[in-house]
């Protein structure tokens, strides 16, 4: 039982790791997607011509599941889960593990909230068209904490590549 | 690059003329009309005999028959329509047109009518209908449901509530029998019968049914319901082929649509006209055109009214003036004017961004996107459009070069990082070829240097934020605020460098970002700094607020700016996402081509890996792209407008020819 665990450890880690920064960041883009569009629809209902810009408004908190999915992929392409031998250590897989974290959570609760200042700039916009590049911008502001988030998240994994452990 | 000069004109002329005049300006499109001179014994403003309801009226009824048209007779038009842009009005067709209004008018009439009529007779078989649901429960009666009876019996036909039987019926009828009950019809909430009884009892019968709910039913005719039945779907039919005889009338007539597409536009033309008419001031004998036209338009203008008689005084705006903006960019900056007037046009004392903004704006989108396919695709698909529709509308002509001078900057990014579709050609030669070939990059791969990569995107943020600095400095030299231009600018310049080269003596700083290099700056030089940017930060507590004229207020206000540092700093840090998105870009693609390989190098492995190819990289091109749009703005609107720019300005709105459907010149 431990050696099994000793040499499968740190794949478990990792991919639980992968896992958590998928389907965090997953829900969370869902869930802002989901809230946005609601009020998307409402304001179709008054006036379809505005579809494309109420789609592109719906669409910002969407970006953070693709981040997960960029995390996600490139921890099972390192770890040789995706092709390969999958077998790192435990203290790697850990390092894994965490490297994900900061996309997984600033990802899952970023995307809720950009899901709702995007709902507020559709709000905007449906009373006030000409208004768009300014109530795109709100929304915007949001993600920037998840770029972050994605930007920590690769630099630890590609730094963990080159650990020797 | 500029906010076009405007200038107050005051075009004076004589009353004969002023239909002529006043056309004329309305076709040349320069001149936002502005006559604040209040009315006064001489001068006072006349209003014109058709009232604008009555044009409004005119382009609503238009606007409608062509909704109508729309309904039956849907345009033909590809995907693609929409950039195609208006047709070129025939003016020669224009200004003989009136000839053909009654004409186009009463076909107007006809289409209204028509649709008018459908909608009624559409009402009136949706009743026909509710009266056959209603006589179903009756249709085994083989009399009138109006019958009220005989000689000597009387007839109650109607419903009671509630599921009966024959017995219980007899039941609660018990009292005044003999009577007759026949059941026809009967569900859970109502029981449809005859109950016939003597003449003498009546009177007693009908208020013994009344007792347990009976009610005559909601439909009435003269008829048995069974030809009752047969006469309203007789007249359903009749409705739905009156209807249909519309409808092909209807149909008959799209052939008017563009004419009354042209009308809708003349209407609209003469509304504008009749509006202005109405708000300029007239004596007896001539009449007052006041407004504001751009400088540059004087001479065209001047030279249109060449032939009639008036006097045009041109003269500088006063300085509390609420002047109109318009911008004017050369081909390549107007490509972003879109940009900039979806934030704010320049407000008061402002320079027009969009030149400035052109420099970042297609380096940023590029980096953000940074792939060769992506790139190509997007640079192709929006120069195919531009070249199929010479006739595009100015605003979205902007946006389509916008996106094409991206996809080339995407196209350089994508070669610098050696990036196309991700790794599409190392994966399929590799996997369909057996023989890897690597797309080698010009400067180096994102993915395996992101830390270098990194330092580029904050250099390229140092340089656009010392450049919006600069913008800053620019204008409080154009408003000669010379102690603002040292004390709010030059002061940062000196303090920011100075940390900067504090920074890049700093050994912990290199280990992050260049890998544990010496670091360029000598500990000396990077002490120099330190204590330069130290001095600055002094001299800004003190001098910020150099207007503020209590000294405790001042160096409050003096630390709140040097604070602004930690703003300097976050904003710098913000040009990360140049990295974290080019990555993104090919990564989404890297996992399509891993996806796709999975499959083997077989038949189906080749159908999967095109499949897989598409519709991932489908979804990559939409999402980046508009990742790479709305980051690329905030860049602009938050790092770099956050240092110079406020807008607030008011859109120039020229008393022009304002049409839907067809433009008279090309602009």
């Amino acid at each position: 039982m431990i050696e099994f665990l000793q040499a499968n450890m740190g794949t478990v880690l990792a991919l639980l790791g992968a896992a958590l920064a998928v389907s965090m960041a997953g829900v969370g883009s869902a869930k802002g997607v989901g809230f946005a569009g609601e009020a998307a629809a409402g304001v179709i209902a008054e006036d379809p011509g505005k579809f494309g810009k109420v789609m592109v408004l719906q669409l910002l908190p969407g970006t953070q599941g693709i981040y997960g999915l960029i995390i996600g992929f490139i921890t099972l392409s390192q770890t040789g889960i995706l092709g390969g031998d999958g077998a790192i250590s435990i203290a790697k897989g850990l390092v894994y593990l965490c490297a994900c974290l900061p996309i997984a959570i600033a990802g899952y609760f970023s995307a809720m909230s950009q899901g709702r200042a995007a709902a507020a700039a559709i709000g905007t916009v449906a009373k006030k068209p000409d208004q768009f590049g300014k109530a795109m911008i709100f929304p915007i502001m949001v993600e920037t904490y998840a770029i972050l988030a994605l930007l920590v998240s690769i630099l630890a994994i590609s730094g963990a590549a080159n650990i020797a452990f | 690059m500029a906010v076009l000069a405007m200038k107050r004109i005051t075009i004076c002329g004589l009353r004969q003329d002023r239909k002529a005049v006043l056309e004329e300006v309305q076709r040349q499109g320069v001149i936002e009309v502005n006559s604040v001179a209040p009315d006064n014994d001489v001068f006072r403003r006349i209003s014109m005999p058709i009232s604008n309801s009555e044009f409004d009226r005119s382009i609503h009824d238009s606007e409608a028959a062509l909704e109508v048209l729309k309904t039956y007779e849907p345009e033909k038009g590809g995907l693609l329509s929409s950039f195609k842009g208006r047709a070129l009005m025939d003016v020669a067709r224009y200004e003989g047109f009136k000839s053909e209004m009654p004409k186009i008018q009463s076909v107007i009439r006809k289409i209204l009518a028509d649709s008018k009529e459908i909608a009624e007779n559409n009402a009136e078989i949706l009743r026909c209908r509710q009266q056959i649901d209603m006589l179903v429960p009756w249709k085994t009666l083989d009399i009138s449901l109006d019958t009220s009876g005989t000689e000597k019996t009387a007839f109650f036909i109607g419903a009671v509530p509630g599921e009966q039987t024959l017995d219980t019926l007899y039941e609660a009828l018990a009292e005044v029998m003999p009577v007759d009950i026949t059941i026809f019809s009967k569900d859970k909430s109502q029981t449809c019968l005859m109950v016939i009884c003597g003449t003498e009892k009546k009177e007693e019968t009908s208020s013994a049914l009344r007792s347990i709910g009976f009610v005559y039913p909601s439909v009435s005719s003269s008829r048995t319901p069974a030809a009752q039945t047969e006469q309203l779907n007789q007249s359903i039919a009749q409705l739905k082929e009156r209807n249909a005889a519309v409808e092909e009338e209807i149909r008959s007539l799209v052939s008017y649509r563009e004419d009354i597409k042209f009308y809708s536009d003349y209407m609209s033309i003469r509304a504008e006209k009749y509006n202005v008419t109405n708000s300029i001031p007239q004596s007896d004998h001539t009449f007052v055109l006041e407004g504001y036209i751009p400088e540059k338009e004087i001479p065209r203008l001047e030279k249109a009214l060449q032939d009639f008689e008036v006097s045009i005084d041109v003269s500088d705006p006063l300085a509390e003036e609420d002047v109109p903006v318009a911008l004017s960019n050369n081909a390549f900056s107007s490509s972003v004017q879109g940009v900039v007037e979806s934030y704010s046009l320049p407000g008061k004392g402002e320079i027009d961004p969009s030149f400035l903004i052109s420099l970042f704006y297609f380096i940023f989108f590029g980096f953000m996107l940074a792939d060769i396919g992506i790139g190509a695709l997007i640079f192709l698909g929006a120069g195919f459009l531009l070249l199929k529709n010479p006739h595009m509308e100015r605003g979205l002509r902007n946006n389509v070069k916008l996106f094409m001078f991206g996809g080339i900057s995407a196209l350089f990014f994508g070669i610098l990082f050696g990036s196309c579709f991700g790794d599409v050609i190392t994966s399929v030669s590799t996997n369909f070829f057996g023989n890897p070939v690597v797309l080698k990059p010009l400067w180096l791969d994102m993915a395996s240097n992101p830390m270098i990569v990194l330092s580029l995107a904050l250099v390229m943020g140092i340089i656009h934020i010392y450049v919006g600095l600069g913008a800053a400095g620019y204008q409080y030299i154009r408003q000669k605020d010379y102690m603002s231009l040292i004390f709010k600018v030059l002061i940062w310049y000196v303090l920011l460098t100075g940390l900067f080269i504090k920074c890049l003596s700093m050994q912990i700083i290199m280990d992050i970002l260049a890998g544990g290099s010496e670091p360029p700056v000598s500990a000396k030089a990077g002490q120099i700094g330190l204590i330069v940017a130290g001095v600055c930060c002094i001299i800004v507590i003190f001098m910020s607020e150099f207007r503020s004229r209590s000294w405790p207020k001042r160096i409050l206000k003096g630390i709140y700016a040097v604070y602004g540092i930690s703003g300097y700093l976050s904003d710098i840090l913000s040009y990360s996402r140049l990295l974290a998105l080019g990555l993104a870009t090919g990564v989404i693609s890297s996992v399509a081509n891993m996806i796709g390989t999975m499959f083997g190098n077989g038949v189906t492995g080749v159908i999967i890996f095109v499949l897989v190819f598409l519709i991932i990289n489908a979804i990559n091109i939409g999402i980046n792209t508009l990742g790479a749009y709305v980051h690329t703005n905030r860049l602009q609107y938050v790092e770099f407008f956050g240092r110079f720019y406020e807008g607030g300005g008011r859109p120039f709105e020229p008393y022009s020819i304002k049409t839907k459907y067809f433009k008279f010149k090309e602009n």
